[in-house]
């Protein structure tokens, strides 16, 4: 029996799990942190609620179903402790790729409601956006066919285009204007895709996030135009795909390791336990929370959204996973 | 040092007396302090580091470096400079008064213990703002530029930790007074060496007299080739009858193998670098200093500087045992040397020692990390529990006052002020342990609970100093947000602090430290009944938070859960602490992550910037390199410049003029260089990108802050038919440098395949192209008409030479390589080139509007397959009147020709030289000595042995050319050197020979001689600039060096590999620094990533 159902998975606070996202060097871009931080999270829950005798169940004791959401594992927000002026709030929204861009709208307050909850507060200081397919290195080595590829954004995948980066972002201005989000930023622009992209906004972003190797490479040319534009420049080594079906399979399937939720494939027999159905993720939004003046994370996390079986809007998923 | 108070002092017959009342004074101050602050609250942390300098004089005439006893005549001129004083008290000491806060905060100054001695803060504390963070460094320069500016003439502040020559018999101070005087009662240094406020003299006189005798030093001596052994110090004076003290090296004082010292100058005339922090509670403050501590003797082991004592290299590398001894005021009761009859107790530790306390509430704070040994006086710990300070704090405070306050003044003893902080501060500050637990001031409610880390050896370099600084700051961030548990038994960590001594420990040693730092999750008890609750209930209690939603796992488990205490930690390398365990095969079982990537790890969670980063990493490179040895310590610096010193005779003794040259080496480092990394070859670099892919690079001559880049970009291989574009473009040689100038650019449908500027005709730069073709430019310089500053360059095109016909089919051949001719021939610019075709061409080019004469266009010869011809070189010999013309090709071949100019010699010659009437003669076809293209040569000239001035030979036999050296770079990885021996090579179709390789992995594209010299004195250096194509650029020393029977020796050496960049790298180009001696500033590029990395090198061989 497949069925239809949007799964809310959270890391909880990752700080105090260092040893888990921990494990490899951590200079390159990587998603350890998340997929580790969930890992840990769904075991701990798992292994703290392990009585009962029915395994194709165990998961019930753990999580929360709310109309077709099921919250992997329950949510237990963990309010800041100090009044909120002490804190920078920063959060990271990833728009993940093949996923239609109308959805983005819906997608975005779903995601942030679930920030402002866990950390108990009215308003982030900062969010950085991240598009699909845009990648600082891929626009180094062909950025002329690459542009091409964004005016023809008629192409296969619209959400790749900039009209689509523009409509995204008039909801986040939304929220902006509403006082929820202070400053907006990006990730992974080069100049020329931040000189297309500003004259299309209202609200312009002030940070520019990119991925920064050993040798501290930036183009002088983004440095300059970042300069000029009063955009400033931060680092970050979050990789592209943050978070690719096969690996939301893993992490709720039945292997070793795995949250015991799904089944091992979409169209697993149903003499097998766990829910069947295609399962794709559909955004994720890192939160961290910095005392700012003394430095501390106090809590850092992610929430992300996958979508078993069919999404409501009906669009096809491409997922096969 | 806080502020020097004025009073009486009590001679140590009176002080011992007042000893108990004092404690008890003290420990009622506390307790007051303790009750207003307990639960002061300070949102910010702030922090400050200290900065300590010997003042040394260099005499050159002499050639001989002075500790100069100028501190007092240093202050005074820094608080009477009226430009200094508009921004507050500089001298907070002299002029009194809080520092000014909120105003434009120049650093201050402080009298230390020594009177050859400085120390130097910031103006106002530092936050943790990045902004502060990368001031850091800058303000530590500026410490050292205005202390500098207020000494007198010769006089240096130094930051080396100890004196080299302190306490020998010459005149090693200055101005000078002799020894044995009545305070210190030294045979070695006079009392003149201790600041003379009352407080210091007093200080040392009382250790001396409650210990009963003299300090004892005893540092084991570093034992060389021709080392005396066994040792006796020979400065040591048996005879020497002024003071009851002076019986002590009588009673066997001074050990055998050691140098002996005898007065607290020893080890507190040593400077430190010491960061405090503001905590932002009494709770953090006792995390941090429990969490600090285990951290403690492996930062003394990363920083070790001190090699040296008395003009003696020791066996140690570190200061901390010195000072311990140098302030030890235990008697021989205390010590255990006699039998408890006085004394209240025996007491392991000197009042300088590593802490002995842990003392956090902190439910991980497991019994059996404590001291066993600690001692306490109980009376005093009780009435601080009394008083309702709680067991922990109590106990550490109540084992600090186990110690006799050393200085008392008379007229602190009338009364008691409950509400001062005097008596309390006699004993916490005369407490010199590596972590100190600091109460806020009761004079200053802006100041919190703050926690000091002490064990750290000041630095050679601010660079270096402001990186261990701020490492340590991000560590103590690192600690609060992983909530890290660093916690192992406190008797490890006072074995570790010996281990920190032992030379080279920072490489070679191991230390006990944790294995997993981070929080224990696993078993949360109690089972809260998880109700399926809806996800956005609020929150209703008002509990504390807890770690998703469990309680913190940790407070409710018992020990018996715990594994036990000695499977927690184990024995690791500093480079296992430091870098994690993937730098190095370890210990299996440990899982300590690294503290390296901990704050790596920490900076990617917050908001850095880019350049902010960078900025960072340069520090914390510096850190991983001192732990994994690719960095040297001060320590070990310190000591193979001592040893590698022609005046050093392998005996341990460090000379006048040894001292002198390191010194002054020192001070020239520092003056001259930006920051210690780049003396180590790891410079600051950084990149630029361009928009095509760079292949060739050369430097404007009449403006070599400029260069100009030829780049070649080819479109994808699908693309039917290839689009080739390319462009020449100039660019400012550092990224920063000229942003005013205008700088030109052209572009084209064809690529640029290498640069040359005429070395005649400077403003002539040739370019070969993909169109068979090189194109001449002209560089013009525009001069704005007011400034007469350079307002722009352009490139003018002039003409241009074909070189290669079309093939049959039409295709266009690739200049894959040119070179000018020094000389011209026939009055024209000559060339030799080669082309994808594979011919190796000499070329007469026409000037500028002729047409040109293809018949001044001849092959030399041919590769096989007309594979591409890479790289050629011609060389006019003048000897043997011929022209040598070398090529190397796809095929691996090295090819040599030579064309015989005929008659006479060759300057007649040339004039009418025409080519056509020439007949190229191919001498010989090498194809044994590369496995794959030969794409670089360099012609390295005359055998050193036939060098200018030795060639007398040369005229004994005119018809012999001399040897030459060459080099050949190939796809083979290899670079080798080869000899074309004579005599007349005309006859020779011998074999050609490798005599020296070296295997460059990545390839050798092209290679450049940046440098020839002669060391020593037949050995010939050749400083060569390589583009490693596939692996970065490299520095290659190559060596020649005659030996005794006149057979020569020939080495390689990578002085340097750059491996920055992600591409193949074409070119490579270098000039000499115009500010660091022996420093070369590169710039090399890479083809697909387009980059252009800046980087530099020094020649520390170079006289």
């Amino acid at each position: 029996m497949a069925a239809n159902m949007k799964l809310i998975l959270s890391t909880s606070n990752v700080m105090s799990s260092g040893q888990s996202v921990m494990r490899r060097p951590i200079y390159s871009k990587s998603n350890v942190e998340l997929v580790n931080g969930l890992r840990a999270n769904f075991s701990l829950y798992q292994h703290h609620f392990s009585s009962s005798n029915n395994p194709s169940d165990a998961y019930k004791q753990w999580t929360t179903q709310e109309d077709n959401t099921l919250f992997v594992p329950v949510l237990r927000p963990q309010t800041l402790s100090e009044p909120r002026e002490s804190y920078d709030i920063t959060v990271k929204l990833f728009y993940l790729p093949g996923i239609p861009a109308s959805r983005r709208c819906k997608h975005t307050r779903e995601a942030i409601d679930l920030v402002l909850k866990e950390l108990g507060v009215q308003s982030v200081d900062l969010l950085i956006v991240s598009f699909p397919g845009v990648s600082f290195d891929a626009d180094d080595d062909g950025e002329e066919e690459m542009s091409e590829d964004e005016s023809a954004s008629a192409d296969s995948d619209d959400s790749q285009g900039l009209d689509a980066q523009v409509k995204s972002w008039k909801v986040l201005e939304d929220y902006h204007s509403r006082g929820i989000i202070s400053q907006l930023g990006l990730s992974e622009f080069s100049s020329d895709r931040l000189d297309k992209f500003l004259p299309e906004v209202s609200v312009r972003p002030t940070v520019d996030q990119i991925n920064v190797k050993d040798c501290c490479v930036v183009p002088k040319t983004l440095i300059m135009y970042a300069k000029n534009n009063n955009i400033e420049l931060l680092t970050h080594n979050d990789c592209m795909d943050i978070l690719p079906c096969g690996t939301t399979r893993e992490l709720l399937g039945p292997g070793d390791g795995g949250a015991h939720i799904l089944a091992s494939n979409p169209d697993s027999p149903d003499s097998e336990p766990g829910l069947k159905g295609n399962i794709e993720p559909q955004w994720v939004i890192k939160y961290t929370a910095v005392v700012k003046d003394r430095g501390v994370v106090e809590n850092k996390g992610y929430f992300a959204m996958a979508q078993l079986g069919e999404s409501e809007d009906g669009l096809p998923s491409k997922s096969k996973c | 040092m806080g502020l020097l108070q004025l009073g009486t002092p009590l001679g140590w017959d009176k002080a011992k007396d007042a000893a108990g009342q004092v404690r008890e004074w003290g420990i009622e101050q506390l307790l007051t302090i303790w009750r207003k602050n307990k639960d002061k609250e300070r949102a910010m942390l702030l922090w400050g580091d200290e900065i300590e300098y010997l003042v040394v004089e260099l005499d050159q005439e002499q050639q001989k470096a002075r500790l100069s006893l100028s501190q007092a005549e240093v202050l005074q001129a820094l608080s009477e400079d009226k430009e200094l004083q508009k921004h507050g008290p500089i001298v907070p000491d002299y002029q009194g008064g809080e520092v000014v806060k909120n105003q434009a905060t120049l650093p201050t100054f402080h009298p230390e213990f020594g009177r050859f001695m400085l120390e130097a803060t910031p103006g106002k504390p530092w936050s943790i703002d990045f902004k502060d963070l990368l001031e850091v460094e800058e303000d530590m320069k500026l410490r050292r530029v205005i202390a500098k500016q207020h000494m007198g003439k010769g006089q240096y502040p130094v930051t080396l930790t100890t004196f080299p020559r302190l306490g020998t018999k010459d005149d090693f101070i200055t101005p000078y007074y002799p020894p044995s005087g009545p305070a210190l009662r030294s045979q070695f240094v006079p009392d003149e060496i201790a600041n003379p406020h009352i407080r210091f003299p007093t200080l040392a006189a009382n250790i001396r007299s409650r210990r009963g005798r003299k300090v004892e030093l005893n540092v084991p001596v570093f034992h060389d080739d021709k080392t005396q052994w066994p040792f006796h110090d020979p400065t040591v004076n048996y005879h020497m009858h002024n003071w009851p003290e002076d019986d002590d090296v009588r009673n066997g004082a001074a050990k055998e193998n050691c140098v002996y010292m005898d007065a607290m100058a020893f080890g507190m005339g040593s400077c430190c670098l010491q960061i405090t922090f503001q905590a932002k509670n009494i709770n953090e403050g006792r995390v941090l200093y429990d969490q600090l501590s285990p951290l403690g003797p492996i930062l003394l082991a990363l920083t070790a500087a001190t090699p040296i004592y008395k003009g003696f290299l020791v066996d140690t590398d570190v200061r901390w045992n010195q000072i311990s001894r140098a302030v030890d005021d235990r008697t021989r009761e205390e010590l255990g040397e006699v039998p408890l009859k006085n004394d209240r107790w025996q007491i392991p530790k000197s009042r300088y020692a590593s802490n002995s306390t842990y003392i956090a509430q902190d439910s991980r704070l497991r019994p059996e990390y404590l001291d066993p040994n600690l001692v306490i006086d109980q009376k005093l710990k009780q009435r601080l529990l009394d008083g309702g300070m709680d067991d922990m704090l109590a106990t550490h405070f109540a084992h600090l006052f186990i110690r006799d306050p050393l200085v008392i003044f008379a007229e602190d003893l009338k009364e008691l002020d409950v509400n001062g902080s005097n008596h309390f501060e006699n004993l916490q500050s005369t407490n010199w342990q590596h972590m100190r637990f600091k109460p806020p001031p009761p004079d200053n409610p802006n100041i919190g609970w703050r926690v000091e880390f002490r064990s750290m050896e000041i630095q050679m370099t601010d660079f270096e100093n402001a990186a261990f600084s701020i490492f340590i700051v991000l560590l103590s961030r690192v600690i609060l947000s992983f909530d890290l548990n660093l916690y192992i038994p406190i008797p490890r960590t006072t074995e570790n602090m010996e281990v920190a001594h032992r030379r080279e420990a920072v490489l070679n040693d191991k230390f006990w430290f944790r294995k997993n730092p981070f929080p224990r999750k696993t078993t949360p008890s109690p089972s809260p009944p998880l109700q399926p609750q809806h996800h956005d209930t609020n929150q209703t209690s008002s509990e504390k938070p807890t770690v998703n939603g469990f309680a913190n796992s940790a407070s409710g488990a018992h020990s018996s859960d715990l594994p036990p205490v000695d499977d927690e930690y184990c024995l690791m390398t500093v480079n296992e602490i430091i870098n994690g365990p993937g730098s190095m095969a370890g210990d299996k079982g440990s899982q300590f992550p690294g503290l390296i990537p901990l704050v790596r790890h920490y900076l990617s969670s917050l908001n850095v910037s880019v350049t902010t980063r960078c900025q960072l990493e340069r520090y914390l490179d510096l850190i991983a390199g001192r732990a994994n040895g690719s960095l040297w310590t001060n320590s070990k610096w310190i000591r193979h410049f001592v040893r590698e010193h022609p005046e050093y005779k392998h005996d341990s003794a460090v000379s006048e003029k040894v001292t002198y040259d390191l010194i002054n080496t020192v001070v020239a480092d520092i003056e001259q260089r930006e920051d210690w990394s780049s003396k180590n070859g790891a410079g600051w670099e950084i990149s630029r990108s361009l928009d095509q892919e760079p292949d060739c690079i050369a430097i404007v001559p009449d403006h070599p802050q400029y260069v100009v880049i030829g780049t070649y970009s080819l479109s994808a291989a699908s693309d039917t038919p290839q689009t080739k574009r390319g462009s020449l473009q100039i660019h400012t040689y550092s990224p920063d440098g000229g942003r005013d100038v205008e700088l030109d650019r052209l572009d084209f449908d064809f690529g640029i395949y290498d640069l040359q500027f005429h070395p005649l005709h400077h403003e002539w730069l040739g370019a070969a192209t993909s169109h068979g073709e090189i194109r001449f430019y002209v560089v013009t310089s525009h001069y704005d008409e007011v400034t007469d500053e350079l307002h722009s360059l352009k490139l003018t095109y002039y003409w241009h030479v074909p070189i290669e016909p079309h093939s049959d089919n039409g295709n266009q051949a690739i200049i894959t390589f040119f070179q000018f001719l020094e000389t011209e021939i026939g009055r024209l610019p000559s060339l030799v080139t080669t082309t994808q075709f594979g011919n190796t061409r000499l070329v007469k080019a026409p000037i500028a509007g002729a047409t040109p004469d293809l018949s001044q266009n001849i092959v030399i010869h041919k590769q096989s397959m007309e594979l591409e011809a890479w790289t050629t070189v011609a060389v006019v010999d003048t000897i043997t009147n011929q022209i040598l013309i070398l090529s190397g090709g796809d095929d691996s071949q090295l090819i040599i020709s030579s064309i015989a100019l005929s008659g006479g010699s060759y300057t007649e010659a040339d004039a009418r030289l025409d080519l056509t009437r020439l007949s190229p003669q191919k001498l010989l076809a090498d194809r044994r000595n590369h496995s794959a293209g030969v794409v670089a040569i360099f012609w390295l000239g005359r055998h050193p042995s036939h060098a200018m001035g030795e060639g007398t030979d040369v005229q004994d036999t005119p018809a012999q050319s001399p040897p030459y050296l060459f080099l050949t770079g190939s796809y083979d990885e290899h670079l080798r050197l080869f000899l074309l021996p004579s005599p007349s090579l005309h006859d020779q179709k011998s074999r050609l020979e490798t005599i020296g390789t070296i295997h460059l992995e990545g390839g050798v594209w092209r290679i450049i001689l940046l440098d020839t010299y002669t060391t020593e004195v037949l050995v010939t250096n050749y400083i060569l600039l390589i583009a490693g194509h596939a692996t970065g650029a490299f520095v290659v020393r190559l060596t020649c060096k005659r030996g005794l029977d006149d057979d020569w020796e020939y080495a390689f050496k990578v002085e340097k590999q750059f491996t920055e960049h992600e591409s193949l790298v074409y070119a490579v180009v270098a000039k000499k620094d115009e500010l660091v001696h022996g420093k070369w500033d590169v710039i090399s590029t890479s083809f697909y990533d387009k980059k252009i990395c800046n980087w530099g090198w020094v020649d520390e061989e170079k006289e």
